[in-house]
């Protein structure tokens, strides 16, 4: 219906400059466009694998020459009519004037339909071989300021091999990739909303993407500035001042004590930290409060505990066991010792040997084959999906199929064999050409890097430390920007790139200088992941307070305050354990083990307090598959589950210890506090605080009394665990 | 009596290498219910030379404890006395054994040796320094053990914690931890941690060893625990703290003529990136010293000599040679040539992952043909990834099964191209040694089977065989003989140097065969015992023992350190003697009617049914049969059927029989024992009849020990027990056919 409706509308933009009547026409330059314009071939449709009502197009119209065999001469040439070309199924269904399960997609009297009879008039040409190829399109204007709820029509030009240009707006697919920022129509129309930021509209045509920025400022005055601390402060205050958005105060050091003690260790700082940190005067005591945090061992395991997710370190059969603790002690060993990421990287991908030997050989555990290798490679570390480009030309994307068979030649000696680990394997480079089958062509394909060219290895190669080496060029364009977007978000709760891991031109980055600034200074570090670490965590940026001003309330991409987070699962039953009082127990784990210490998915399955708030499954390279999501579930957990209620009321948990404490309520308050939020009780928070004790103590005495106390505390601590400063990073 | 010596003298000699096992076809493997000693732990794993140890093993069928074997034999022998109860009866399992001031140190092989013979293997380190007990207390972070330098302490995993060291630590001062837990055929897969006095990790477990270098005076922590946390008797280990040398590498000789070591905290070491270790060259007189009071196995390799820029320019060997060198890094190939002469026969055997390196050579051999214009050119003559050949253990890989080895007869002069890679540590800068040796005939150690093996596939904690004969009965062993690919002729194994009462009746491993068997025969009055079978010069290999948790763990095969057999005082269900002249000559499209004869226990009367061993799988291997009640019977092998080519080829014949079998004998004595004295309390208790609460726990003690006693009795009660049953071996010519 959207073509119907879009194609009836009188022309918006210029018409095609080489419409005229006389003009041969061409397949795939002139045909294709219309149908993938329709939505005919899209997955939906006729472009799924196995076509609708047994009339099939390649997905997209990545595929012309198929499309001509399927609409010309397929069916024994019974959807074309030349000699009443309006007589044609092609046009009779896409007109609905004959039953069509999906609708009316042409309208007569527009120019596609037009351009559709001519075709079959001139006899349904493919097009000759001299015919020009599209080469790139342009969206005009590329990148624009715009004051809010404005409305900008773009144009869009195909540029052709021969160098001529015409017109395709009204051909061409629009994409916002704010939702809530942008709207797009059918003729390139774009409707901006009144949210201030960077929207990006993708634009695509034939294959080709391209896109379209506007930055939409709020126009407020900035005045009052946090101190710049590094480039990283310098990017966001540059684009702050570009869009008019002043940025919340830093927060206070309470609030910057919690809220870096979880982002890089994943635990709540204890009281006496928090008294330290709180009574210190050393003006640079953030800064070296970040570095101890580093050098811990906490940070080590917090950090292991995402990449052992990311890298399918996943317990599937019981056997797994083994592999998975080394798997997971080497990632944390790495990370303490701070191996360089370019390293880390090709440990891993060019991992041999036996789980022993090497324990990054687990990663080849849960991907078996050369394509779902490289497809985790190319998310994990290139932060760019291939999947799409197996089966087809990468829809907004440049990858094709080639490119894709290629890049999976990488792993085309990767071998197996048995290993002295009961169902386990050794991985190990067969000596052999690498190359890989293209499935589509069937011809074979030598290990060829994205955007790179194809090479030509000798059999002892092991073509991954090519692959390896590719990826830590300084110039890579994917590597090292993958990583400190990854990063970023870690922190932030937003990637500069949303989502993290699929980083292509279409979805631009909010802020292009300061993505490239930090992986520009990645590379130049060495790849030292904790530098990195270090750099955003230092930012005013990142030190900024939670709470909105007037001017940035709105705001989710400009970095202006910082976004509270959930606390992720693992964290958060941490965080509830240590605030109850009550250690921990995981099978195989010592006593008191941190769940971000759990070194596989395992433990998912008999701990629903897990499983609830998200902890990933380890079976993707995605980050996606940890929610952040706050749910009902979770709640109902939190406010009334059997085990937190068990641990809330444990014997020798908290709230029992408090009860029998001899110290002063308040002071026994102020404890609970510290160790929930790292702050100070106010005098309202102490009030109500000692007035439930004194309620529930009213009239008891002895036994009774004692009780009464301990439910006290039970319920205070019940309360804190339930407030959303104790549930979120702020 | 003694052994006879006979042909195999000169087999041993060509040093072929053999590993052996039982063969217990699956489905027979998990009916045997036979006594068999088996030990799961030992504790201590080790003590001081000089010092007295109590050392307890556990296990089963540990009944009538007579002593502890250890090989090699110690000399000065250690003294080992079963210790006893109160009542001077023997307590299972435990032992006092005394070790002599100028014991040589190093690791020994332990078996447990008592009623029902000698048991699988584990190991006892005697060490030279000074050593100490972990306590339950020590597992927890407020009680934390303190060690002082150059002690090692003793301990089992008793909880899923960590134990915790306190050590004191000078700024500067290199300390190594060495933890042996698996390398102590144990469960315990080392991990750990080192603290400095802020509490702050700064150093880890890596092979073993935390090496920690102190940057400040003061107590450091030291974490030690399984991998997995897994915890249990079988999870003993040993860890010293040492601030001496840790040798990992030995190089005999090099082109300096001194020997090289690679190791950490050497004296003169410097940091090299081979292994990650530092390197020193010393006096070659040093090595054997120092090799035998490291803490550590050592790979110890013949020679350092082959240029580390072999990769590009290849090094010419000849027969004969052995070379050293280092694989290079990121997987990429060492080159050698090997001229070839027409009708030499070349053995080339990769020696690394054997010496208990984390290496995994492939060999990938090219033959390049050279023509007049002197133009080379290369084709794939085979690519050896591992040892590839029959193994007796389907199921396990062994880690000597990653060294290749190719055996080659030259049909023509050319040249063989070798390229040599490590494809376990292709990534990295860490780097392994290897050696390679070009012979005429395999030059690996001689291995022999102390003890039988065998494991159904499905089934990782069966029974494992016994390396015991009984009285009057016949045991057989297989033997492999992996690195035999390529030579035709058919080989004799024998032993010599059998227990008292023992003859071999030796072995035959067929034409072009990589498996045969071996067997033994005990005399019905043999006197129990269990010897080192001290004529097989080479190592043994067994599977340790059953593991508990058989999905995570690997079963582990090692060499041991010489073979063993044993024999029980108590006769066996029966045996089968062939009749008549062997070898036996048949035509390869015949059939062969071999004739039987039981020779059975008073008490066995079934029938048998007699499989054959060696000549087919054992699927598909034929039967024979002797009637119960009866001693004779007869077993018919269709040679065409057997698709056996003319050559020589060897067999026995394996059943199964049922005896009834008492267990738990000596621990019912103890349990009589034990009521009757508890008898006697509560008679004298009763004498006072005031003291009211003295007469009830009397009585409760009589109860308890009575609940034991008859417990003990119900155990100690005969049953039926499945043994296997054996025959002597058979030798079979199979001829052409007669041409019709």
């Amino acid at each position: 219906m959207r073509l119907a409706l879009s194609l009836s509308l009188p022309f918006v933009a210029a018409s095609l400059a080489t419409g005229a009547e006389d003009r041969p026409l061409n397949f795939a330059n002139d045909i294709v466009p219309i149908l993938t314009k329709g939505g005919c071939n899209s997955g939906g449709c006729h472009g799924k694998a196995s076509g609708q009502n047994g009339f099939k197009l390649s997905l997209l119209g990545f595929e012309p020459q198929e499309d001509y065999e399927h609409i010309v001469k397929e069916g024994r040439g019974r959807r074309l009519f030349p000699a009443s070309p309006e007589q044609s199924l092609l046009l009779t269904k896409g007109t609905a004037q004959v039953p069509h399960g999906g609708g009316k997609k042409l309208d007569p009297e527009s120019e596609e339909y037009g351009d559709l009879v001519r075709w079959i008039r001139q006899g349904m040409p493919y097009g000759s071989p001299d015919d020009p190829t599209l080469a790139r399109i342009e969206v005009q204007p590329s990148k624009e300021t715009l004051p809010l709820k404005a409305k900008r029509q773009l144009k869009v030009i195909a540029h052709y091999t021969d160098g001529s240009t015409r017109d395709v707006t009204r051909r061409a697919l629009y994409e916002a990739n704010e939702k809530v920022m942008a709207e797009t129509s059918d003729s390139g129309l774009v409707e901006l909303m009144d949210m201030p930021g960077d929207v990006a509209v993708m634009v695509r045509y034939q294959g080709k993407v391209s896109t379209f920025r506007a930055t939409l400022p709020l126009g407020a005055p900035v005045k009052e500035l946090p101190p710049v601390k590094n480039f990283v402060d310098e990017h966001v205050i540059a684009k702050l001042k570009t869009i008019g958005m002043p940025p919340s105060p830093l927060c206070d050091d309470s609030t910057f004590l919690r809220r870096v003690t979880l982002d890089i260790t994943g635990r709540l700082p204890s009281p006496d930290e928090m008294k330290d940190f709180l009574a210190s005067s050393d003006p640079a005591k953030r800064d070296a409060w970040i570095n101890r945090l580093l050098d811990s061992s906490e940070y080590a395991e917090f950090f292991a505990n995402k990449w052992n997710a990311l890298l399918r370190n996943k317990r599937t059969q019981d056997w797994y066991a083994r592999g998975s603790y080394l798997f997971h002690n080497w990632l944390r060993d790495r990370l303490m010792e701070n191996m360089p990421y370019d390293e880390f990287v090709h440990q891993v991908v060019a991992a041999s040997g036996d789980l022993d030997q090497h324990p990054p050989v687990a990663w080849y555990r849960q991907v078996k084959d050369a394509k779902t290798q490289m497809e985790d490679v190319a998310q994990l570390f290139l932060g760019t999906r291939m999947q799409c480009a197996q089966c087809h030309h990468h829809p907004f994307e440049k990858w094709s199929q080639q490119d894709y068979f290629g890049f999976a030649a990488f792993f085309s000696t990767v071998n197996r064999k048995a290993s002295g680990l009961p169902g386990e394997e050794i991985i190990y480079h067969k000596r052999t050409t690498a190359q890989i089958v293209n499935e589509r062509t069937k011809a074979s394909v030598k290990p060829t890097s994205l955007g790179g060219p194809e090479l030509a290895l000798r059999p002892e190669e092991d073509p991954r430390h090519r692959l390896a080496q590719w990826m830590s060029k300084a110039d890579n364009p994917f590597f090292a920007h993958t990583l400190v977007n990854r990063y970023w978000k870690h922190f932030f709760n937003r990637g500069l790139v949303e989502p993290e891991d699929d980083m292509r031109e279409t979805n631009p980055p909010v802020n292009p200088e300061l993505l490239n600034a930090l992986a520009t200074s990645f590379v130049k570090s060495g790849y030292d992941m904790k530098e990195l670490i270090l750099t955003i965590t230092r930012s005013s940026t990142y030190q900024l307070s939670a709470t909105p001003n007037e001017w940035n309330v709105r705001d989710r991409q400009n970095f202006s305050r910082y976004y509270p987070k959930r606390l992720n699962a693992e964290v958060l039953f941490d965080s509830v354990h240590e605030l109850l009082g009550v250690a921990p127990t995981f099978e195989g784990q010592p006593v008191g083990a941190r769940a971000v210490e759990l070194p596989d998915n395992s433990y998912n399955t008999t701990n629903y307090f897990l499983t609830v708030f998200g902890r990933p499954d380890s079976s993707s390279a995605c980050e996606c598959e940890r929610t952040q999501e706050a749910s009902l579930p979770q709640s109902l957990h939190l406010l009334n589950a059997k085990d937190i209620q068990e641990d809330l009321t444990h014997g020798d948990g908290r709230a029992a210890r408090l009860a029998a404490d001899t110290r002063p309520d308040d002071d026994k308050l102020t404890e609970l506090y510290h160790i929930a939020f790292s702050r100070e009780p106010t005098a309202d928070e102490m009030t109500f605080g000692l007035s439930h004790l004194d309620k529930k103590a009213a009239n008891k005495s002895g036994e009774e009394l004692a009780t009464a106390r301990r439910e006290a505390y039970e319920d205070i601590l019940w309360a804190l665990m339930n407030t959303k400063e104790f549930l979120f990073n702020h | 009596m003694r052994c006879q010596r006979r042909a195999a003298e000169e087999w041993l000699r060509r040093g072929i290498l053999l590993w052996g096992s039982l063969l217990l076809p699956g489905g027979l493997v998990a009916q045997i219910t036979a006594p068999l000693p088996q030990i799961t732990s030992v504790y201590p794993l080790g003590g001081q030379a000089g010092t007295t140890v109590d050392v307890i093993v556990k296990g089963t069928d540990l009944d009538g404890s007579r002593t502890l074997l250890f090989t090699p034999r110690p000399s000065p022998a250690f003294h080992v006395r079963p210790k006893r109860d109160a009542n001077g009866l023997p307590i299972p399992g435990q032992f006092t054994v005394t070790l002599p001031p100028d014991a040589t140190p190093g690791r020994y092989d332990i078996r447990f040796v008592g009623t029902f013979g000698v048991s699988n293997v584990r190991q006892f380190e005697v060490g030279s320094l000074r050593e100490v007990e972990a306590a339950a207390e020590h597992f927890q972070p407020e009680s934390p053990l303190k060690v002082a330098l150059n002690t090692t302490v003793n301990a089992t995993a008793k909880s899923n914690a960590p134990l915790h060291l306190l050590i004191d630590g000078k700024k500067g001062q290199r300390i190594l931890v060495v933890c042996r837990g698996e390398s102590l055929d144990t469960q315990l897969s080392s991990a750990g941690r080192a603290y400095d006095p802020a509490g702050r990790e700064i150093a880890r477990m890596q092979d073993q060893v935390i090496d920690v270098t102190p940057a400040v005076d003061g107590p450091h922590a030291i974490q030690i625990h399984d991998l997995m946390y897994r915890t249990g008797d079988t999870t003993g280990f040993r860890v010293t703290v040492t601030d001496q040398p840790l040798i990992r590498i030995a190089m005999r000789t090099s082109p300096s003529g001194k020997a090289v070591i690679y190791g950490l905290n050497l004296p003169n070491g410097k940091p090299s990136l081979k292994a990650g270790l530092e390197r020193t060259e010393i006096d070659p007189k040093q090595l054997d010293p120092l090799l035998i009071t490291n803490l550590l196995e050592v790979a110890t390799l013949e020679r350092e000599d082959v240029p580390p820029d072999a990769s590009t320019s290849a090094v010419t060997l000849h027969v004969g040679h052995t070379y050293g060198g280092w694989f290079p890094a990121f997987g990429l190939p060492q080159t050698f040539e090997l001229p070839l002469k027409k009708g030499q026969r070349y053995v080339i055997e990769i020696v690394s992952s054997q010496l208990g390196l984390p290496t995994d050579p492939t060999l990938f051999i090219e033959s390049v043909k050279t023509d007049d214009t002197g133009k080379e050119t290369a084709s794939t003559q085979a690519e050896v990834l591992d040892l590839g050949t029959p193994s007796p253990f389907p199921m396990l890989r062994r880690p000597a099964e990653r060294d290749p080895v190719y055996a080659y007869t030259a049909t023509a002069d050319g040249k063989f191209r070798l390229h040599l890679t490590d494809t376990a540590n292709s990534v990295g800068k860490i780097r392994y040694p290897f050696e390679l040796r070009i012979r005429d005939s395999s030059s690996q150690p001689l291995i022999a089977t102390p003890s039988a093996l065998a494991l159904p596939k499905n089934d990782r904690t069966g029974v494992f065989g016994s390396s015991n004969i009984w009285r009057g009965g016949i045991v057989a062993f297989e033997v492999v003989a992996p690195y035999r690919a390529g030579f035709p002729d058919a080989l004799m194994p024998y032993i010599a140097g059998c227990p008292p009462g023992v003859t071999c009746l030796g072995g035959f491993m067929g034409t072009r065969q990589g498996t045969g068997y071996i067997a033994f025969q005990a005399q019905d009055d043999a006197p129990a015992s269990a010897v080192s079978l001290a004529d097989w010069k080479g190592p043994g290999a067994e599977i340790l023992a059953k593991v508990k948790d058989s999905n995570r763990e690997p079963l582990r095969i090692r060499q041991t350190r010489g073979a063993v057999l044993g024999v029980v005082e108590s006769a066996a269900p029966a045996r089968v003697e062939i009749v008549g002249q062997q070898p036996f000559e048949v035509a390869s499209d015949g059939k062969l009617e071999i004739t039987l004869k039981a020779v059975r226990h008073q008490d066995f009367t079934d029938a048998l049914k007699m499989k054959v061993l060696g000549l087919i799988d054992s699927d598909k291997a034929p039967t024979g049969d002797i009637p119960a009640k009866t001693d004779d019977g007869k077993i018919t092998l269709d040679i065409k059927a057997l698709k056996l080519a003319p050559g020589d080829y060897g067999c026995v014949l394996q059943g199964t029989a049922k005896l009834k079998t008492a267990r738990g004998i000596e621990e019912l004595a103890l349990a009589e024992k034990a009521a009757t004295q508890a008898g006697t309390d509560l008679t004298a208790a009763k004498k006072n009849p005031a003291n009211a609460d003295a007469i009830k726990k009397a009585e409760q003690a009589k109860a308890a020990a009575d609940k034991v006693l008859a417990d003990r009795k119900a155990k100690a009660a005969p049953k039926d027990a499945v043994f296997l049953v054996y025959s002597q071996p058979i030798r079979i010519r199979v001829i052409e056919p007669v041409k019709k």
